[in-house]
């Protein structure tokens, strides 16, 4: 008989969870699919509440986007500070990482926290100087200026994240490598970068994402010819006259290299999002 | 080893990445105090401005204002991290059990608000939480509720903030916390089962005491994320109605480019400075006492 009370009762936190569960996934994945679907309708039916689904289906929004209110202009410039920013905190910031990773030397603390606060310290304190002194020597607006900006997120960002993966590799195997012979850069690019490829991958993936995501500095820093897509969103909502089709395509716009991280890239996101806290 | 030499590499390859941070750090701290100690506004900023002291800290601190920002900023940090918590938790508790393949395997829709951008997700939501167009008052008028004018008060206007914020962020949560639940041993829960504990008694005896260094690391990590929050209040709400919903962060922001009081704003930046160091110096310290530990 208390076999009879225990099945049933697992069999109903069974249900539960599922129920939650479900929940759950349409609550965080639908709002997004609905922006998605709702980018490729007209005002009317975007509007429209009940939503329909038979109606006419168009990129009409895509192309005004882009065409008329100069999306292709940032777009591009999107991209472009987004990959320049994650190449730079790469470059710079791979061995900065494997030697504060690697070696315990005096100072190797005081330069983890400085990163830890650099990273961790709100944008707009960075922005109000950053746009005082960029508007005094000629650098508002431009691609110098905005890439400084950015790689001041992604540098730190880089250096926090690889560190922790150059500290989990096992030691011995670098110590076998240097007993044959190889130099240190020959250890830090041939052995250990091999042996962190995927949290290689997961801190460029974040350092391009936070970069692309960026709104704060695009907005200040970047007010005509160098304004970035999600600073360039508030222009779309500034009128009386909402048009939400054509938000929706911009969003859509936006949100597409987080759909192409999530769905293709779904393990390194979260190992990177993990090791923020290592 | 040739100790001498890699000593002489390793600085020179760390000053590589740190001079660039060291001299845009100083510069920021340094311009910030510079600006802040001056009286400058959008009027003196080419002609240079008369040395005012303490006086823009004084009067940030006397600012109802600016004091009514910090009211809201913390009221909202401490509802998001609390929010974020304890749905993130229950979620990653349901995952972490035997689930049907095919919604185990549709977390990655759970982790995809993570991905996107602040500035997007705040504008998809303000269409979802307008009254004329939004679905969620749609949604409720069909369960029979009048839904409110979301951002026309200033209740509902920090609630549709924070909700806007979980959204976001609980991916963050749910994806740190499932990892450390699925890393707790097996055996742990059996051995509490034979002795007859219940679901309830393993959750709050078992799973949270595992848990408990990764809540404390999220919860800090979350409170320094959420004091530059300007894209909700910026997008979502304009701040408004009145000053419900105007962050620290979005307040020095309108101080600075819209009332150009550049020398007050500065005053104020270093004040958020340092009490995002202190948030940062206690997640550095508690930190340092686990890897001892």
């Amino acid at each position: 008989m208390p076999n009879m009370v225990l099945k049933t009762k697992k069999k109903l936190y069974y249900t539960m969870r599922i129920t939650v569960a479900l929940i759950a996934l349409i609550a965080f994945g639908l709002p997004i699919m609905w922006v998605i679907w709702s980018s490729f309708k007209n005002l009317v039916d975007v509007i429209a509440l009940p939503p329909k689904v038979i109606v006419p289906y168009q990129i009409d929004n895509y192309t005004r986007l882009l065409f008329r209110n100069h999306f292709d202009r940032y777009v591009l410039n999107t991209i472009v500070v987004a990959v320049t920013a994650t190449a730079v905190a790469l470059l710079l910031g791979y061995p900065a990482a494997y030697f504060l990773g690697r070696y315990r030397f005096r100072g190797n603390n005081a330069l983890n926290y400085f990163v830890l606060s650099l990273f961790m310290a709100p944008p707009i304190i960075v922005a109000l100087p950053f746009s005082v002194f960029f508007s005094r020597f000629r650098l508002l607006d431009t691609f110098a200026g905005m890439l400084t900006a950015h790689v001041t997120i992604t540098l730190p960002l880089a250096i926090w994240l690889l560190q922790g993966f150059v500290s989990e590799v096992d030691v011995s195997i670098e110590e076998a490598a240097a007993l044959d012979g190889a130099t240190i850069t020959q250890r830090m690019y041939a052995i250990v970068l091999p042996n962190i490829r995927s949290g290689f991958a997961a801190t460029a993936l974040l350092c391009f994402l936070f970069s692309w995501n960026d709104f704060l500095y695009g907005l200040i820093l970047g007010p005509f010819r160098m304004k970035l897509l999600p600073a360039a969103t508030i222009g779309l909502v500034s009128y009386a006259h909402i048009e939400w089709n054509v938000i929706c395509a911009a969003a859509t716009i936006i949100v597409t290299p987080a759909l192409i991280v999530t769905f293709g890239l779904h393990n390194e996101l979260v190992k990177g999002f993990r090791q923020f806290l290592r | 080893m040739g100790a001498f030499k890699w000593k002489a590499l390793y600085w020179v390859i760390l000053s590589v990445a740190f001079l660039p941070l060291v001299c845009s750090a100083l510069l920021v701290l340094g311009t910030n105090i510079f600006l802040s100690l001056h009286d400058y506004t959008a009027r003196t900023i080419a002609t240079g401005a008369p040395f005012v002291g303490i006086a823009n800290y004084s009067y940030a601190l006397t600012d109802s204002r600016f004091l009514n920002a910090l009211k809201v900023s913390f009221l909202f940090l401490v509802l998001c991290v609390v929010g974020e918590t304890i749905v993130g938790v229950s979620l990653s508790y349901v995952f972490a059990k035997p689930l049907p393949r095919i919604i185990s395997k549709g977390k990655v829709l759970i982790i995809l608000p993570l991905a996107i951008s602040p500035a997007a997700a705040s504008l998809i939501w303000r269409w979802f939480f307008s009254t004329q167009y939004g679905i969620i008052n749609f949604l409720l008028a069909l369960i029979g509720i009048q839904g409110p004018d979301w951002t026309a008060r200033p209740t509902s206007a920090l609630f549709a903030m924070v909700f806007v914020d979980l959204w976001q962020w609980v991916s963050f949560t749910f994806a740190v916390l499932l990892a450390a639940m699925q890393g707790i041993p097996a055996e742990v829960y059996e051995a509490a089962s034979i002795d007859g504990a219940s679901e309830w008694t393993k959750f709050w005896k078992i799973t949270i005491p595992f848990l408990k260094r990764s809540l404390f690391q999220i919860v800090l990590f979350r409170f320094a994320l959420l004091l530059r929050e300007v894209d909700k209040p910026l997008i979502l709400t304009q701040g408004g109605p009145g000053m419900a919903t105007e962050t620290i962060s979005y307040w020095i922001y309108r101080c600075y480019f819209w009332f150009s009081q550049i020398g007050r704003a500065a005053a104020m930046a270093v004040i958020l400075l340092v009490i995002a160091n202190i948030v940062c110096e206690t997640f550095w310290t508690l930190r340092g006492r686990w890897q001892n530990a």
